[in-house]
């Protein structure tokens, strides 16, 4: 005698009632395993931006406090130069030496004014090249370096001098949607010690959304 | 389908149950361990970057930050595993 099992769903038999049930679990398993992947690849370019940008906005804060450090050091050289040429003025003695001090205020002069043609340069290459490396990064533009040189006087050339004032710090700021970096150079909190680098809060600092 | 083929089908019903249960337990332990290292990885690196770059905000992701001479250190544990992670003040960087 046949017993004849009767399911509710013609498509269900005693063969296949298991299908469904594992199928959905394949399912949950490989949308699970997906959606770790891709949050993980989401996060991983996200660090990856943020970590690049920080690079190239912590290489140019460093160049941006060597050239100004180098600046005025060339001043105090210059100043010091001209203190010198005054002396070997008023002593009308040694024109040897004034030649001399002559010649190294223009070596310094002629620094300066290469330091400031490279930053200037550094400048519209930043904002050609949309950062360090034209990766569709958003910059703002480099602060300028403020400085004039006055007018040539008996002594030589004059040091440079910060118009109107000196500033107490320059900002470099990066962005690559949604990430944005930010360094400042900065003095130091007794003057005369130079110049640091520190890392500022980015604009528009996202926080992330998984709490 | 007779007696012993019942038999045989409740057995197989069985081992294919246990196997199957047995698979997806291990793939979800594989996939909570993934989702801790994750999960710890990127909250201690966005605690920790926030706290170089001086974002001041409450730290409700259990990371413990520390700032040292030269560098800011965050730490998290996220089940068995612990996060730490070093960033270098810019000082402190030589390019």
């Amino acid at each position: 005698m046949v017993i004849e099992r009767r399911h509710r769903f013609p498509y269900l038999d005693a063969s296949g009632a298991l299908s469904i049930p594992l199928l959905l679990a394949l399912l949950a398993v490989t949308f699970t395993g997906f959606g770790i992947w891709a949050l993980e690849r989401h996060w991983r370019f996200l660090t990856t931006d943020q970590l690049r940008i920080d690079a190239c906005v912590g290489r140019t804060a460093s160049s941006l406090k060597d050239t100004v450090e180098s600046l005025e050091r060339a001043n105090r050289i210059i100043k010091i130069l001209r203190i010198s040429m005054l002396a070997a003025i008023a002593a009308e003695k040694n024109p040897a030496a004034v030649a001399l001090i002559d010649k190294a205020l223009r070596v310094q002069e002629l620094r300066q004014n290469l330091l400031l043609k490279a930053w200037s340069a550094s400048q519209t290459k930043w904002l050609l090249k949309r950062g360090c490396d034209g990766e569709a990064d958003q910059p703002l533009p480099l602060p300028p370096l403020d400085l004039v040189r006055p007018p040539e006087d008996g002594l030589g050339p004059n040091a440079l001098a910060w118009v109107p004032t000196k500033p107490a710090e320059f900002v470099i700021r990066l962005s690559h949607h949604p990430r944005s970096a930010a360094a400042g150079v900065m003095q130091k909190e007794f003057k005369n010690e130079g110049w640091q680098t520190v890392w500022y809060p980015p604009l528009g600092f996202k926080r992330p959304n998984i709490y | 389908m007779g007696a012993s083929t019942n038999g045989q089908s409740l057995v197989e019903f069985c081992v294919w149950i246990a196997l199957s249960v047995g698979l997806l337990l291990g793939i979800s332990k594989l996939y909570r361990l993934e989702w801790d290292r994750l999960k710890c990885s990127y909250l201690v690196f966005e605690k920790t970057h926030q706290a170089l770059v001086g974002v001041d905000e409450k730290n409700n992701a259990q990371v413990r930050i520390q700032e040292l001479n030269d560098h800011f250190e965050g730490t998290r544990r996220c089940g068995n595993l612990t996060e730490t992670l070093a960033l270098k003040k810019l000082e402190a960087i030589s390019w």
